[in-house]
């Protein structure tokens, strides 16, 4: 009887754990360094450096030149995303959050990323169906400064 | 000319109000004969008690952008009075004069945000004063007085930042002390024994603290309200 009421406990523990479970990337905050490089982002082309935000130790990623190309898979699939940005964009630097929802190897949508002389926030929910191996890159294409401090990635639609 | 007639008007409200809350209260604020609390120089006090503040301001805003929210908790709803404390040593040097070293403790905030690493990323800050405040006061009776004071000093504001920044799954802990100013106007009355009183004091305190690397301030201070305990001792002027 004790096994039969750890195992349900343990069940309804797990399903409450997945539900809340909303992110679909890991390190939106671009807190985790190993080095000079993301722990958590794949840097396949140009440079990025660590930079400090409104806090000397709440970091951000600044997209130094162009291109420059960060990329990492999805955690698991989901029936539509919710792109939410914090970044400070110079005109002309062209910064964008793409997805490839297959992982075929193309892009299947991109969000362009506003430009502000100053940090702000957007919020973008996109319909896809997201399979677990679906890719999200952030890019920037164009000259000009770039510090994105935060790029949350959910399934927190409102649709 | 309609505003002219008006504002005469209004001064003329003015003076009678004056004249009659004088006439009122003339006889009740009347200076004491005997000097309050038979002399003494020292004072000790000690105040708790409610304080409202701007719930919003660019510091706030700049964390919302961020990803940080005030979680208010099941007691507490925005807008409500939120807890304040004073202590202060005082020094009377003139029979209506005294001067006083005050601290204050000014806006409290715990925000939290979704790290989406585990452990929610938290950053909490407290603000303190360090007044020198001037109290000019007038002894009802000696045993009674009213005052009003003004104080200006530093505002020492710690912040605690709780973050992931290392792969190993802990968070680490960041502090820093933002050290801004502050101006207070305030005011009370104080009934006592010889030793020991009580008092209610009330006003309001500017002070722009803490910044963050932007230069957004947050107004810590603002309006209060305090009902404390006060102790004299001390030879005679």
């Amino acid at each position: 009887m004790n096994r039969v009421a750890l195992l349900v406990s343990l069940m309804i523990c797990l399903s409450s754990l997945a539900a809340c479970e909303t992110d679909l990337v890991d390190d939106p905050g671009f807190q985790l360094w190993c080095g000079e490089k993301l722990c958590s982002w794949e840097l396949e082309e140009g440079e990025i450096r660590k930079v400090p935000t409104w806090h000397t130790h709440d970091y951000g990623v600044e997209l130094v030149g162009a291109p420059v190309l960060l990329s990492q898979g999805a955690q698991r699939s989901a029936p539509c995303v919710r792109i939410e940005v914090t970044s400070k964009v110079e005109a002309g630097a062209m910064v964008t959050v793409e997805a490839d929802a297959d992982g075929d190897g193309e892009v299947d949508w991109t969000v362009p990323v506003d430009g502000s002389d100053r940090f702000v926030s957007q919020v973008q929910d996109v319909a896809l169906d997201l399979s677990y191996e679906g890719v999200f890159y952030l890019l920037k294409s164009g000259q000009g400064e770039a510090v994105v401090a935060r790029l949350r990635v959910s399934d927190e639609c409102e649709w | 000319m309609g505003i002219a007639v008006d504002s005469v008007m209004h001064s003329k409200g003015l003076v009678m109000v004056t004249l009659l809350l004088g006439g009122v209260l003339a006889p009740s604020v009347a200076v004491a004969k005997e000097p309050f609390i038979e002399g003494q120089t020292w004072g000790l006090e000690v105040g708790l008690g409610l304080g409202w503040t701007e719930e919003s301001s660019a510091y706030t805003r700049t964390l919302e952008t961020f990803g940080f929210e005030d979680k208010y908790g099941c007691c507490w709803e925005p807008g409500a009075p939120r807890f304040r404390f004073s202590g202060a040593v005082e020094r009377i040097v003139l029979p209506y004069f005294s001067v006083l070293l005050q601290t204050n403790l000014l806006d409290r905030r715990k925000w939290y945000r979704d790290s989406g690493l585990g452990e929610d990323d938290v950053f909490a800050w407290s603000s303190w004063t360090l007044d020198v405040h001037a109290r000019a006061f007038l002894p009802v009776r000696k045993w009674f007085r009213v005052y009003a004071q003004f104080g200006v000093g530093p505002t020492f504001t710690g912040s605690r930042l709780y973050v992931q920044t290392t792969a190993d799954g802990k968070q680490t802990k960041y502090r820093e002390v933002d050290v801004g100013y502050n101006v207070a106007g305030l005011g009370g009355l104080e009934l006592t024994s010889k030793h020991a009183g009580f008092f209610v004091q009330g006003g309001y305190i500017y002070s722009p603290s803490p910044k963050n690397r932007f230069g957004d301030a947050h107004q810590s201070g603002g309006g209060i309200l305090l009902f404390g305990l006060s102790a004299h001792f001390g030879r005679p002027l």
